[in-house]
């Protein structure tokens, strides 16, 4: 096989190799969409906050491919033997293949089984997004649906979020946002599935949900409430401030959030009344001022 | 009125919030060999349980971090045992076991949750509650 031949399957691999590695997270950054009658899911190319990111995914793609069109290419200016040119093709076409995988295909996939019934290649196969039965009043610009009210935006629309948004007893002067969270600084709106069942969609950046909850008619500024679970911290390391904090400093309002899981009681007798879970608590969080760089904690 | 009597199933101690406090069982511990021959029933009958608690959350697997789970900590009841939202994807997807007790019940009643009163889910809540917060 000639070096040239080679060079171009070993860019095209290696490219396959680094998407493999950053696309995923980079795709799932710019969210979700959803077919009619319960479609795969599919990244959404028009990452208002992640452009850099949703840019590189592509980039990362049309190297891929482009590097599997090289080989062929160089294929055919050698004039290889037959073997040599069966060989390009096939790694091109396996190239193919796998920069064309849907992220989270559908389907339980065959492969090898752990003693923990584990399986590496295991995709929930009622984890295809079904429609929101439940118009939405809007959607973020990642393509989740987006519900207003007075008193309360939420972003998502899985079981919890909807029911949370709909019963949360409000604090009075406090503007409520409700959407799944996580402690590395995103947020992760909620679907639900083909299943029934409800699943995590891709992280979207706090941003979005400061831009949500501006666009919200009822919202006339003031201070907010995240019924966002673990919003009030953030992991080490994670190179971004808590969802909290980002949310604060977006709208420029003060912003209470929990440390860790957020739920309601239907029935005891603080009804509805959102609780922090595991002995968490409560924290503020003001506006900061430019240049300013800590946090509460 | 009888005593509310109410049995756990699903509190690992791996999965957070609701159960550290009350068992020490490990979900790595409770995998069975085979998986149910009725595991769509059994599951369905998980998922229709009457909510107590709702909680929002996203979590790893347990098993396999690259999954997550959504609103494991919400709590279920039948009247009879109380549980995560989280088992039934943890029996459907790793092959968790349920107690015994739990499964025969379960098959008893023809996989289907009898509905209860008002009055015993807020006694199931109030038992729930101290789980979760």
């Amino acid at each position: 096989m000639s070096g040239r031949l080679a060079a171009g399957i070993v860019g095209a691999l290696g490219a396959v190799l680094f998407l493999l590695v950053c696309a995923p997270d980079a795709a799932a950054a710019c969210g979700i969409s959803y077919q009619e009658g319960g479609g795969v899911p599919t990244p959404v190319g028009d990452c208002a906050n992640g452009p850099a990111i949703g840019a590189a995914a592509a980039v990362l793609t049309t190297t891929v491919v482009a590097g599997g069109a090289l080989a062929i290419v160089s294929v055919l200016r050698t004039g290889l033997s037959g073997s040599d040119l069966a060989d390009a093709l096939d790694a091109a076409r396996q190239v193919g293949d796998t920069a064309t995988r849907p992220p989270e295909a559908g389907g339980r996939a065959d492969g090898p089984t752990s003693a923990m019934g584990r399986r590496r290649d295991w995709a929930d196969p009622g984890a295809r997004p079904r429609p929101p039965a439940r118009e939405p009043d809007s959607y973020l610009a990642a393509g989740d649906p987006v519900y207003y009210r007075d008193g309360a935006t939420a972003i998502g629309y899985d079981s919890r979020t909807l029911r949370v948004f709909d019963s949360a007893a409000p604090r009075p002067g406090y503007h409520d946002v409700v959407v799944h969270g996580l402690p590395n600084g995103l947020v992760v709106p909620g679907y639900v599935g083909s299943d029934g069942g409800d699943h995590p969609g891709s992280p979207t950046h706090p941003h979005q949900i400061a831009e949500a909850v501006g666009q919200n008619p009822h919202y006339r500024g003031g201070p907010v409430r995240l019924l966002i679970c673990h919003s009030a911290r953030v992991e080490p390391g994670a190179g971004v401030p808590p969802v909290a904090q980002q949310i604060a400093d977006a709208l420029g309002v003060t912003v209470v959030a929990p440390t860790d899981v957020v739920g309601v009681n239907r029935y005891g007798p603080r009804r509805q009344v959102p609780q922090v879970g595991n002995g968490g608590r409560w924290v503020s969080f003001q506006p900061r001022e430019p240049g300013e760089e800590s946090w509460p904690s | 009125m009888a005593e509310l009597t109410l049995r756990l199933a699903g509190m690992f101690r791996e999965l957070g919030p609701a159960g550290p406090r009350l068992t020490r069982e490990s979900i790595f511990e409770a995998v069975a060999d085979e998986e149910l021959p009725d595991v769509a029933e059994v599951v369905r009958y998980l998922r229709a349980g009457h909510v107590l608690i709702d909680v929002l959350d996203v979590a790893n697997d347990a098993f396999d971090p690259e999954q997550q789970v959504v609103n494991g900590p919400t709590i279920r009841t039948d009247g009879d045992w109380l549980w995560r939202e989280d088992l039934a994807y943890y029996v459907r997807r790793h092959r968790v076991r349920l107690p015994e007790d739990f499964l025969a019940l379960i098959r008893a009643r023809n996989y289907v949750v009898p509905p209860r009163d008002e009055e015993l889910l807020a006694e199931c809540a109030a038992v729930a509650e101290k789980l979760v917060f």
